[in-house]
Formats: C-alpha cells, structure tokens, sequence
C-alpha cells in the first residue's frame, strides 16, 4: 500500500506582477528580512575570495584589496600541483562517498529498529545514551579509538591476532575512520530520521495492520517511504559536503604510517595555506572545495528531480 | 501554541536581546588584565628607570604561550616600581590560533610581542620596531648583557634592524642534561655502572639484561627500547638521535651543514643509514618496541612509568609525568641516566656544547607602540642584574636572603613552597617573568659570586637522589653531567642554532614537506624488513631530493652564511 | 472497526527482542566512552597516566573538579550560556521556521530563487579573516551580546529540515485556511506550526546545542562576555602543555595538572547540563504523534 503525497502536483510558472507581490507579501515580508540578513552575514564576506587570486602573506596583508599582487590562478596551479594533492583528493572522496553511504545506511537503520522498539522506557534511555557520544569531543574520542584498534590495542588481544587496523597504509584506515565516526555520531545523526518518523500518520500504520500487512511489510512500505523526502534531501546536502570533510578527525586518527591516506582537503588547506603563511593558496583550496561542492550539489538534485524524489532545491 | 503565547515569548526574546546588548559593555572582564590608567609619560627624557612624571603607564604585551596574569603579584610590582611600566598581558589560548593573523588583519598591534613563531609574519608585516638606536641610546644594560652576541640579534644581512631580542638563556651552562640517550639504572648497575660506547655495546646491553630479567616484578614484559613517533614528537625522539648519535654537532633541526656552509637532509649522511640500519635490526628483533609507530603518548607515557621500559631517546620534559609516577612507586632503579652515547667512540656528544645565543624568538617593540623609550628602558631593566635577579630570586628579605659572604641563598622553606604549590608562580612572582624576556643561563654568576638562576651546581647536587649520588660516587664525579665532553672541548660555532631562524616562505614552504617525507620515509624504513631497508631508506633520500631539497638547502646555506658574516 | 481492537493488543513477538539484544549492545558499546571520560575525571590524575583504560574510577578523587571549579568562576558564564543559549534557540527557532515555511510554499514566486541563496552559503564561506572583519569593524558586534544571536541567526540545514517537514503535511489543511480567508503568516502560525513539533523539537535540540557548545565566537568577539565553554577551553588549555621541541627552560611544566584528567572533568562539566535538559524535548519525537486532526 503506497501513499501517495499530494504536494507533487506541478505548479505553474507564473508570471511576475505586482498584483503577485501584493498577494504574496505576507510571505516577503517573511523571507525577506532572512534574505538580507543572508547577504550581509554570508555573501559580503565573499569577498575574501579575492584572496585566491593574489599573493597574500602577513606582509601585504594589510594592503587593501587594490593594491595587493594579482596573480591568476597561479595560487591554484601551486595547490593543484603540490606533491601530495592528488592523494589528498583521492582520500578525500574516499572517505566521503564511505562516510555519507555507510553513515546515512547506519543512522536510518538505527532510527528504524529503534522506532520499533516496543518498550517505551528502555527506548527513551537507549536514544538517550546513544547520543553520548557525539558530546565526547572528537580528542577523547579519538584517544579511545586508538587504544582500542591500535596494534596490542584492546581490539587485537580480544581477537587474538594482530588485526593491524591503525597501521595499514592503505585505504583500510578510511573504513576505520567512517566506523569511528559512526560510532560517535549514529545515535545523533537518527534524531533527525526518528523526528521524520514521528510524523508518520500513525493511521497509516494501523489501517496496514487492519490489512495483514506484519512488521517487515509496514517497516518496508510505510516507514521508509515515510522518510524517504528527509532522508534524500539529508543525502544531496551531504553529496554537496563532500569534499569539505572534516579535518579534526583524520588529524587526531592519523599516525606516522597511515598519513599518505588520511591527508584531506581541509587539512591540506590548512597546512599549505594558514600554516605557511601563504592566504592565497588556503582561500584557494577552500574556494576549489566549495565551487565543486556546489556543482556536486546541483547534480545530486537534479537527479534527483529525474528520479521523481524531492528535491532539494 | 496559542498566539497570545507565541507573541509573548517573541516580546520576550526581543526584550532579552535589547537587555543583552545595552548590557553587553557594562559586564566585567574576567579574562585579560585589568584596564590601568593610561596617562602618557613625557617621552624622551633620558633617565635610567621610571618616568619623569613618575606616574605609571601600561604598555600592552601580548605573550603567544602565556597565561592569564594581573601583573599585581610582588615581583611585577617591584618591576613597575622600578621602571614606571604596568604590563597589560594578553595572551593565546591554543597553540594553533590565529591571533597573530588576526593581529596583522586588524592592524592592532599591542605595545610589546613576543613573537614565538610569528616572527617572519610580523616583520613582513611591519610590525615590529628596529630597536638598534634605541637600545644604543637607551638600553645600556641590554649591550652589556648581549656582549659580543648582540650582532646575533639583527634579523639579516639585507636587514639588520633588530626586531627582538632573544628569548633563550645567555652564556651558561648546563648542570643536567638528557644525554643523547636515556637508560635505567638497573640496566647500567648490572653493567657495573659502564655505559655504552658503541651501538653493539649499547645492543649486547639491552639483549642480556632482558635475557635476565624478561618481565619486570608486576609480570610485563621487558621492552628494550621504545619511541614516541606518532605525531611531532618523532624528531626528538628518532629524527635528532640519529644526527646527535653519530656525533652531529650544531643543531639544526633536521639540517646537516657542512663548513663551506652547504646544506643537506641530516640523513644523508652514511653514518646515519648505518644508525637507522640498526635501529631497523632492533625493529626486527624486538628489542625496539613494535608498537611506536602507532602508539599514543600516553600509552608511551604509561609504559615508561609501568618501569619495563629499558632505554628511550628523548627529552626529559617529554617523560617527566612518568618519572614522577615511577618515584613515587619507589622504584628508583627504573628511573633514567642520561647518556652522552655515541655511536662510535671518535663521536663526541654535544650535549653540552654551548650553541650560540639562540635567535629568532624574542620579545619585540611594535610599531604601534607609542611609547618606545619607556618600552626599551622597561626591557633594559629587564636585563640588568637587578632585574634579573628580581626575575629569579624574588624580593631580597621576602623571597631569599643574603650571608654574610653576600651570597644569594634560599631557605628551606621557600624550597619547599615552590615544590608543592603550584601556585608559587602566580603568588609571588618568580617564575612568570623570566622566559620570554632576556636571562641569563644557568652558572652565570654576578658580582656578588652567586648565580643569576636559581640552579647551582650546589642545588643541583643537593637534588640528587639515590642512584643519581651512587652513580656519582662509582664514576668519581661531582655532577652526573661531568662524564659528558665538557664545553671547553668544543669550538663555539659561528652561528647559532638555525632551527630558531625566522625564514622564508619559500623555505617553509619546501621545509613543511620535506619533513612530511622525513617522518613517514623514516618510520617505513625501521619497520621494513631488513632486506627491504636499503630500498626504502634511498626512495626517501630520493624523495627528499625530489621536492626541493636542494633549494631549500641553497636558502638555509646563505642564510648561514650571512649570519656569520654578521657577527664577524 | 472491531478488527482493529483484536489487532490492537500488539503482541510482543521474538523480534522484539531481538531488538532489545541488540540494542544493549549498542549501548555498552556506546556508553563506554562516556564511562571512560567519567571514570577518568574522577580518578586521580597520576594514577590515570600509568593506564587510561577505565571504566571504574580505580582511585577516586575530586581534585579535577576541583581544579576546574576554583580557576575560574564559573558562576557568570554559566548563567551567560543559558542566556544565549535560550535566547538564541528561541530566536533560532522562530527566524528558521519562518523561513522554513515560505520555502515550502511552491508557489511562492522567488521560491526556487531564495532556495538556491539558502543552500549555497551552506558550502561557501570567505574565511576567519572576512568574517572576522565584517563583525568586528563593519557591524561593530565586537562584545555585544548580539554576536550570539546575530550571526547564527538562521541555519540553512535547520530550514531544509523544516521545510521537508512541512512538505510532507497534507496540502488540504492550508487550502481550507486560504479559503476562510486566512492570512500566510497566521497560517504559518497556527495551522503548521503545531503540527511540526517533531521537526521544532529536534531544531530546537540542535540550535540549543550548538549555542551552548559554542566558544570560537566567545574567543574571537566577545571576549568580555564569556560563556561557560569558553572559560572551560580556556582552563583546559591551560592545563594543557604547550611544549616547544628545543625548549630548555621547562619551569612550567613543573606543577601541571594532568590535562587529561582536566579535560574529562571539562567534558563531564560541559554536557551535563545538555543531559539534564534533553529528556523533556524528548518526548516529541520519540513515541510517534497521532494527527488526528487530518483525514486524508
């Protein structure tokens, strides 16, 4: 039993008028202000994209914008160039494309077997503790993680072989790193589906019941598709972040083994950029992540709108 | 939600923020010094301390590694009694914020900075005053204190401005030291106290006394040696070792610099791939400890102060919380001797090679200072004697007394406040004041023949405990640290320490990956097997060489070069 | 119906507790970090550096506490977290909703216009120093408690949250108002507001969270208006050993409080209160809501 939402109907382009506005002011005079305060807190400082395209250290820093080195793309050219980008890239959408699969594959799951926990009590102190550990900062929780999977760590003398997880350099450490990260952030990142769920008509469910259908069935057809809107939209804003993944985990995870793999872009930037003083290429770098965020964003949503689901934008 | 309700809360929300805002100036500082009077002195009159006017004026002092200080506790007190001068103390909160950055952003910059790794920002920016005339007019102690090594302080050959001064001790000696290599009592007495001279000596140690004595009292296994290596710590404690162990001399970081001042990855020299050669044989044998790679510093910690830790390579600041741990279990044994190891018996351990004045950090004057005189007279009082002993001993009567001879001695009882309060500091004073600003090293002694530092050669001996005074006795010497190459026996270098230089961004730049490559070529090259370490040791000589070593070389050798030329 | 009562009885079959299994594994092995924190901020510090694994605290101690609570007073940040904290979830909340709805409505002209400025910002930024700037020299935010509120005003992700929310009422509700002759915002207010408390409830947490947990804004605008992770980050950091590779003098590294320790304490101090307040936004989205008002 599908249920259908009336909202995808299409809506007719229609045509600008004052008329429009007059009726519609109600909603301008709700957006609007949101959209003026948008462009003062997050477009003016776009300006700082400049940056990317001159040479800006500590000693012309100060110049105004006119007045300091124009040089092209050549900030660009020095990050693209540099030893280890291609690695960095490459390990950036590794763990990425693992992180937002496996991240949103478990959070849903998670979110779905606990909406059919029965016994109320013990569901609200699993949810609640399930979220703990998003609050441990990632220090500790790092710290945790190496004693666990480090070589004669917990892990390797509970199995009893050398399992070698920290110490493979290989694309092993970015499985490693997504399962960590999983394990921090899985009873939080359900809230948002287990939130979608409690909006589910509960009538839905019963009239499946009335129907025969067994927990499977209802999980199946009506949960699912039930936050199917929520869990696209969360999917295509993810796609949108993946190469902004971050960088305080893969530096507090990484050891002098496993860095060929754990370098992203974020922390590339940082090193390349802040780190030497050199603003040009750091806001470079950063430019390059959002400009194809963007791009993978709009891609993922047009797709999306092919595939018949809601769309982002 | 019942509109009434709804609009009631927003009414509140607005009202709160409006409260907030108007509120928002009016709320204490509870971080940051206190706001003094900042009444202008007549600038320009040539006294020795204090200002004409005799009122007090506030310079701002942003210090990168500081802590939150009033400048209210006796010893800043007495300072500002004497020089006229309240410190307003601003500091960073991590080691890896942009305060810097953000200073140059803002153009607003405080009176006096300690630079500590923003130099090079901070002159490129401008920001920093050429202190050379004013010190030459005003700043009589400060010539005296630098000597001959006030050269040292100009930034460059194309610019000798002296932006700051040095942060790092003058002169001095060191009554301890770490040695190129640590090893436990236990380890040595069974030995009959004889120390390793060579790295198959130093083996044979470690493999019998663990075929002695595999597992300690609480039934952990022996570890013949282990390192920190998972983060930066592995220059100190596999980088440096092998350049100092194979009898490298002046440090420059992971630099070797030959006399015709060429410079080169220390690891390329042949006696170095011999030294990581055997480290590699330790790997494979076990006796270095398999986990080091990968192990964090606390487990690192955790195994030296469980005491099954035979020998380390680093510095002592690095394992101190263990030591700790490991006197108070009373296993004095498991503690640590410092070594002057080497290699081979022709290599001299450095350790107590007096390296030059360290240059490249220091406390500067900014150009947004708009009282400098008061500034560079308040960094002169800094480097007289009175002001360093104010600094170190405290406040004569309060803090230390004076025998009869007029020697500097503390009681007991001030001894003992400092060991256990960790307060002292804040409390009195002593302690705050004396790193970044000028001081001289340890053994430096004044007029008077006691030591500008609180360290003698007297409380240093004092403190020894046990197998510290046990050794002594069986090597026949006063001080552990006698049985090291002694300074006399070395040529001072022309140029000081290169590590601390600031330098340019095309240098950091190549310099940043070099030591990525370093670090990782390194770590594969000790944990490979051993036919496979030949391979491995020349991919990362290759690699090194790939992204511009030589370039970076070039930099860092004329850079040398010119420093040199400065103080010839 | 009677069909209905029978299958109302909901029996309890083998897989339920399948899922009560698996979930306690997914309990221990989700509380143990958080035992670890706990156990290691009550446990004497230098016993903690011979071995940080556990779950009990071997030798208990309250000095880490301790430590955290005499540094500083942390009275006034306290009561400067929860201001910014209620206010800024409030101001959050409403702004993002309001927000919210106006995109849900697809036939607003600028719809798609005012979508496509919303999300990119999500993935652009001009840096620390544009920013930086802007608030401090443009604006002159600098220790106006409006720096709090302000900036975090909006938060794009909370508006697509909401939004898909909203997206998924049936369109019936809002025809029926518009024929009555309602206007938008009282339809916002009153017809889908109260229908998304799931969805308010779960931004709620997020902005609540995210302001309490704030202190870069502290650090680097509003220094005089400290809050309470701002004076923790700064004890932690202090407790914290900067070392400088060659550094010869280590006077200061003498008397440190093990930053471990502190750090846990700090972790404890800083999500309690997050803990205490959350069980009552809980209910809303765990237990599943009725709409009975819709018949659709």
């Amino acid at each position: 039993m599908k249920v259908k939402k009336a909202r995808t109907a299409t809506i007719q382009k229609q045509r600008f008028s004052l008329k429009l506005m007059w009726k519609q002011r109600y909603l301008l005079c709700m957006s609007v202000p949101f959209v003026i305060w948008l462009i003062i807190f997050k477009y003016l400082p776009l300006w700082g994209w400049t940056m990317a395209f001159q040479d800006v250290r500590p000693s012309t820093f100060a110049l105004p914008l006119w007045e300091r080195e124009f040089i092209g793309f050549a900030n660009f050219t020095k990050a693209f160039s540099d030893r280890l980008f291609t690695q960095t890239l490459i390990n950036t959408l590794g763990t990425s494309i693992l992180g937002i699969a496996l991240g949103t594959f478990s959070a849903i799951l998670f979110a779905l077997l606990l909406n059919e926990l029965r016994f109320i009590r013990f569901k609200k102190i699993t949810q609640t503790i399930s979220y703990l550990p998003h609050f441990v900062s990632w220090v500790i929780v790092a710290s945790i993680a190496k004693m666990f999977l480090n070589a004669g760590g917990v892990l390797d003398t509970i199995s009893g072989t050398k399992l070698n997880l920290m110490s493979t350099n290989s694309m092993l450490i970015w499985v490693v790193i997504c399962f960590v990260n999983i394990w921090k952030e899985v009873g939080w990142d359900a809230i948002i589906y287990l939130s979608a769920m409690a909006g589910i008509d509960q009538g839905l469910y019963e009239a499946a019941k009335v129907d025969g259908a067994n927990r499977f069935q209802r999980m199946w057809h009506i949960t699912l598709p039930g936050i199917k809107p929520t869990a696209i939209v969360l999917l295509i804003m993810s796609i949108g972040g993946a190469l902004n993944v971050g960088m305080e985990r893969q530096i507090l995870l990484s050891n002098g083994i496993v860095q060929d793999h754990t370098m992203v872009l974020s922390w590339f930037a940082y090193i390349r950029g802040i780190g030497n003083n050199n603003y040009g290429v750091g806001t470079a770098i950063g430019m390059f992540q959002s400009v194809v965020g963007i791009t993978l964003l709009l891609i993922a949503n047009k797709i999306a709108g092919w595939m018949g689901e809601s769309r982002l934008v | 939600m019942k509109l009434k309700k709804v609009k009631s809360l927003m009414v509140l929300a607005l009202a709160g923020c409006m409260l907030m805002s108007g509120c928002g100036q009016q709320v204490p500082s509870s971080s940051g010094g206190e706001s003094g009077s900042g009444t202008q002195s007549s600038a320009g009159s040539p006294e020795a301390a204090g200002t004409s006017s005799g009122e007090v004026i506030e310079l701002r002092y942003y210090c990168g590694t500081g802590e939150e200080n009033l400048f209210t506790d006796p010893v800043a007190q007495a300072i500002t009694e004497a020089t006229g001068v309240k410190l307003k103390i601003e500091y960073s909160i991590s080691s890896d914020d942009q305060k810097i950055a953000l200073m140059i952003a803002e153009q607003d910059y405080p009176d006096l900075i300690f630079t500590d790794d923003g130099s090079t920002s901070l002159v490129d920016a401008g920001a920093l005053m050429d202190m050379t005339e004013l010190i030459e007019e005003y700043g009589p102690n400060i010539k005296k204190f630098y000597g001959e090594e006030l050269d040292k302080l100009k930034y460059s050959s194309d610019d000798p401005s002296i932006y700051f001064l040095s942060s790092y001790g003058v002169g001095g000696v060191s009554y301890k030291s770490d040695g190129n290599m640590q090893m436990q009592w236990d380890v040595l007495k069974e030995n009959d106290y004889n120390y390793p001279k060579s790295l198959e000596e130093y083996e044979n140690m470690l493999k019998s006394y663990i075929a002695e004595h595999p597992a300690t009292e609480d039934g952990l296994e022996t570890i013949g040696i282990t390192l920190s290596a998972a983060d930066w710590r592995w220059m100190i404690t596999l980088g440096n070792p092998g350049y100092f162990i194979t009898g490298g001399q002046q440090d420059n970081g992971q630099w070797y610099v030959d006399e015709n001042y060429n410079a080169q990855f220390h690891f390329f020299r042949s006696e170095e791939k011999e030294y990581y050669r055997w480290l590699n044989k330790m790997y494979n044998e076990g006796i270095l400890d398999n986990e080091f790679p990968t192990q964090t510093h606390e487990d690192y910690v955790a195994k030296i102060a469980s005491g099954r830790v035979l020998s380390i390579m680093d510095a002592e600041w690095d394992y101190s919380d263990a030591i700790k741990i490991l006197k108070a279990d009373g296993k004095l044994g498991k503690t640590y001797a410092g070594l002057p190891f080497t290699s081979e018996e022709s290599y001299k351990c450095a350790s107590l090679m007096y390296k030059g004045l360290i240059t490249g950090q220091g406390v500067g004057i900014s150009t947004a200072c708009k009282d400098p005189v008061a500034a560079i007279k308040f960094l002169d009082f800094f480097c007289s004697d009175e002001g360093q002993v104010l600094r170190e001993w405290g406040i004569e009567g309060v803090n230390y007394l004076v025998d009869d001879e007029g020697h500097r001695y503390r009681t007991e009882e001030e001894i003992n406040w400092e060991a256990t309060d960790k307060d002292y500091g804040k409390k009195t004073g002593i302690g705050p004041y004396i790193h970044p600003f000028p001081r001289y090293g340890d053994g430096v002694v004044d007029s008077t023949g006691s030591t500008f530092t609180r360290r003698s050669k007297e409380a240093v001996i004092a403190e020894y405990d046990e197998e510290q005074r046990a050794a002594c006795e069986v090597w026949n010497v006063e001080l552990l640290v006698d049985i090291f190459p002694q300074p006399d026996e070395f040529d001072t270098p022309l140029y000081s320490p290169s590590w601390a230089y600031a330098k340019p961004a095309e240098y950091n730049e190549i310099n940043q990956q070099l030591e990525e490559i370093a670090w990782s070529g390194l770590i594969s090259s000790v944990i490979c097997s051993s036919t496979e370490f030949d391979a491995k040791y020349d991919k990362m000589l290759a690699d090194l060489e790939a992204a511009g070593m030589k370039e970076a070389g070039e930099i860092l050798g004329t850079i040398i070069k010119e420093r040199v030329a400065l103080v010839e | 119906m009677r069909s209905s009562v029978r299958h109302r009885k909901n029996e309890v079959t083998a897989f339920d507790f399948v899922l009560v299994f698996i979930f306690l594994l997914i309990l221990i092995i989700t509380v143990y970090p958080f035992l670890n924190v706990l156990a290691i901020s009550f446990n004497d510090p230098t016993d903690t550096m011979r071995n940080v694994n556990l779950i009990v605290p071997r030798v208990f101690t309250l000095s880490n506490y301790r430590y955290i609570f005499t540094e500083k007073d942390l009275m006034s940040p306290f009561l400067m977290s929860v201001a910014r904290t209620v206010i800024g979830t409030l101001t959050g909340v409403i702004c993002t909703s309001m927000v919210a709805y106006v995109l849900s409505r697809k036939d607003f002209y600028f719809n798609r216009f005012f979508t496509l400025l919303f999300v990119i910002t999500m993935y652009v930024g001009g840096g620390l120093i544009p920013d930086y700037l802007l608030i401090t020299r443009t604006l002159r935010l600098g220790n106006n408690f409006a720096v709090y509120i302000l900036p975090g005003l909006v938060g794009v992700f909370n508006i697509i949250l909401i939004r898909s929310f909203m997206e998924g009422l049936p369109l019936s509700l809002q025809e029926a108002a518009m024929i009555d002759g309602a206007n938008d915002f009282f339809i916002w207010l009153r017809i889908i507001m109260p229908l998304c408390t799931p969805v308010i409830a779960t931004v709620a947490l997020f902005c609540a969270v995210g302001a309490w947990n704030s202190f870069m804004d502290t650090y680097l605008y509003a220094r005089n208006l400290p809050t309470l992770q701002y004076v923790l980050y700064e004890i932690m950091e202090k407790a914290t050993i900067k070392i400088d590779p060659h550094a010869v003098n280590a006077e200061q590294l003498r008397n440190s409080v093990s930053p471990l320790s502190v750090r846990m304490a700090i972790t404890i101090v800083a999500t309690v209160p997050i803990l205490v307040v959350y069980p009552f936004l809980q209910k809303y989205f765990v237990g599943g809501m009725t709409l009975g008002a819709v018949k659709d």
